[in-house]
């Protein structure tokens, strides 16, 4: 299975929402913002080295930490120099080893959002309960109906109890989870370990494995056919 | 004879439900929700999408052709949660799919009554439903009735979307003489390359540190900075075949000429710069060990690097080459004037690799057999 996380806007929390996911679903992370990477990273091969040819994609997984990634790279010279149709062929290959891939998209709408929808099965929507946001959300959502990824649920991050969690769910079309707005998520996030692990039993480690939960579901669904 | 077959799912208060219809021949089939509850239909724009009306969907489905529709409702589910409630034979032009489906999409208009025939969108709805419905939420239905075009290739969506590596005039690179700024950043990013297990820091972090800033002044700046002082040396030769020969040197310097292992084939690239940090590295680098495995790909940025420059050049030509053909304008002075450089720059690089390359044999023979003389 391939998941797309996705949100249009910048800072809606991706990057935390795919970690987390990624930690929940057993999945190989791959931050695909082909610009600039925001992961936490460490060294070895990058996606800029598999997708300019210079090492394989399996290769460039990392292993080591509470979630394997495959980051992206930080150096321009390396983003300039990487074949970013190449994402597609190394997604797969990365799923075909590891069974379970999170595509961390980057923000906006350009090609690499596109190329990371393009090879996934389904994808997950990340919003703030901003007009901004929400507003790129929609658009995200457009593109990934045109490219096919179905959408299985919209996350609303840093939502709040008075959230429009119905008129979301309504204009999007898929089922919201809430992941609250709550320190923890980002001292999880900085310290590079999920949020199940840093701090379990809060509402937020509940509503990234619910969000889990959905994607299982959403896949085993697929799969019956 | 119209067979429907369902699936329903259950999720956060909502039951989605999806419809497989297929016949042995051509029908026009209506199906009613049989759910206690409303039906939430699928929408584009905010209408039902195509084949919706009310509590039902009406569509045609051919032999080839299964099809497909989802729909949302509160209710809890059941067997079976909707029903064929007519099914006619349909004409052998109506195109399969959501009846409506192409009205929909030519006229932006939402009369679903009248089904304009041809076209295969119908086919392209059914077809991609089937992928799409998986988890879709409550929108599961013929959502984008896209005509019949194959699946979307990475070419196109980097076509359509725009190409996400950053633009070239967004990476620096660092003029010649500027050396300290320079080797600092390089020195930078290629600590960082280094695997974390790497202890071996002092020996074999050096050389390609070197070798990485040489790289980044060396080849991509030389071109450059011929092109901008250098007017009065014309080459001799054609460009295009300087880039040519360019880039098969590079792929030479890397591939054919090192037949023994891997780890050489980074260092080679570059051991034109300098006889002892090429000697060296040779040195490092040749035990096939598992940490030395990404500093050659580390190394490799180099041509990476030089390949973006030539792909940005090769554009450029290929854009003027275009319009020539299609408007039969010259293109104007300044562009000339950019293609005269590059063509400058082309041809230096050609010269400088060529001679790298030779060096590059001459110390490679050397390392490998130091007793004989480069007989090999």
């Amino acid at each position: 299975m391939i998941l797309a996380v996705v949100g249009g806007k910048g800072g809606v929390g991706k990057s935390t929402v795919a970690y987390n996911l990624g930690a929940h679903l057993d999945a190989v992370v791959v931050d695909a913002d082909l610009a600039m990477a925001d992961l936490p990273g460490a060294r070895g091969p990058d996606l800029h080295d598999v997708l300019a040819g210079r090492a394989a994609p399996v290769e460039a997984v990392r292993e080591g930490g509470p979630v394997a990634m495959l980051p992206c790279g930080r150096s321009l010279v390396g983003a300039r120099a990487c074949e970013p149709t190449a994402l597609v062929d190394a997604v797969e290959t990365v799923r075909d080893a590891y069974g379970r891939v999170v595509v961390d998209c980057p923000a906006g709408m350009s090609g690499d959002v596109g190329l990371g929808l393009l090879v996934a099965d389904a994808c997950v929507l990340v919003t703030a309960p901003t007009p901004e946001a929400l507003g790129d959300a929609l658009r995200a959502r457009a593109l990934a109906r045109e490219l096919d990824a179905g959408l299985v649920a919209v996350v609303l991050n840093r939502g709040t109890d008075e959230a429009p969690t119905e008129t979301i769910a309504n204009r999007l079309g898929a089922p919201v989870t809430v992941v609250p707005d709550d320190p923890v998520v980002a001292n999880a996030q900085a310290a590079g370990v999920p949020v199940a692990t840093a701090a379990p039993d809060t509402p937020a480690a509940g509503a990234f494995a619910d969000l889990a939960d959905s994607v299982e579901r959403a896949s085993v669904a697929s799969g019956r056919r | 004879m119209v067979t429907l077959d369902w699936e329903t799912d259950r999720t956060d208060g909502v039951t989605l439900v999806r419809l497989y219809v297929t016949a042995e021949d051509r029908r026009r089939v209506r199906i009613e929700n049989r759910l206690d509850g409303p039906v939430w239909p699928p929408r584009e724009e905010g209408q039902p999408a195509a084949g919706w009306d009310d509590d039902a969907f009406e569509g045609v489905v051919a032999p080839d052709h299964r099809l497909v529709a989802g729909y949302a409702t509160p209710a809890q589910p059941a067997d079976p949660p909707a029903e064929v409630v007519a099914d006619d034979p349909a004409d052998a032009e109506t195109a399969p799919g959501p009846v409506g489906a192409e009205a929909v999409q030519a006229g932006g208009t939402t009369d679903r009554a009248t089904a304009t025939d041809g076209g295969s969108s119908g086919g392209g709805g059914t077809g991609t439903l089937g992928r799409r419905d998986n988890g879709d939420g409550r929108a599961t239905g013929p959502e984008t009735v896209e005509s019949a075009d194959d699946e979307p290739t990475p070419a196109d969506v980097v076509r359509s979307l725009g190409d996400p590596v950053v633009p070239r005039e967004a990476v620096p690179f660092p003029d010649a003489p500027d050396d300290a700024e320079g080797r600092e950043a390089d020195v930078r990013e290629d600590e960082s390359a280094v695997t974390p297990s790497d202890e071996r820091h002092d020996e074999p972090v050096a050389p390609p540190s070197d070798e990485s800033t040489d790289a980044h002044e060396e080849e991509p700046v030389d071109p450059f900075e011929g092109g901008a002082g250098d007017e009065s040396e014309p080459p001799s030769s054609g460009d295009t075949s300087g880039g040519g020969e360019f880039d098969a040197g590079a792929h030479d310097g890397s591939v054919a000429e090192d037949p023994v292992e891997d780890g050489s084939g980074g260092a080679e690239d570059d051991t034109g710069e300098s006889d002892d940090s090429a000697s060296s590295r040779e040195r490092a680098v040749s035990p096939p060990d598992g940490a030395s495995a990404p500093r050659t790909d580390a190394q490799l940025v180099v041509p990476g690097a030089v390949r973006a420059w030539l792909r940005d050049v090769d554009r450029r030509l290929a854009a003027l080459e275009r319009r020539r053909a299609a408007e039969g304008v010259e293109p104007d002075s300044t562009v000339q004037i950019a293609v005269a450089g590059d063509r400058r720059a082309l041809a230096r690089v050609a010269d400088r690799v060529e001679t790298l390359v030779g060096r590059a044999e001459a110390v490679e023979r050397e390392a490998r057999d130091p007793g004989n003389d480069g007989g090999r």
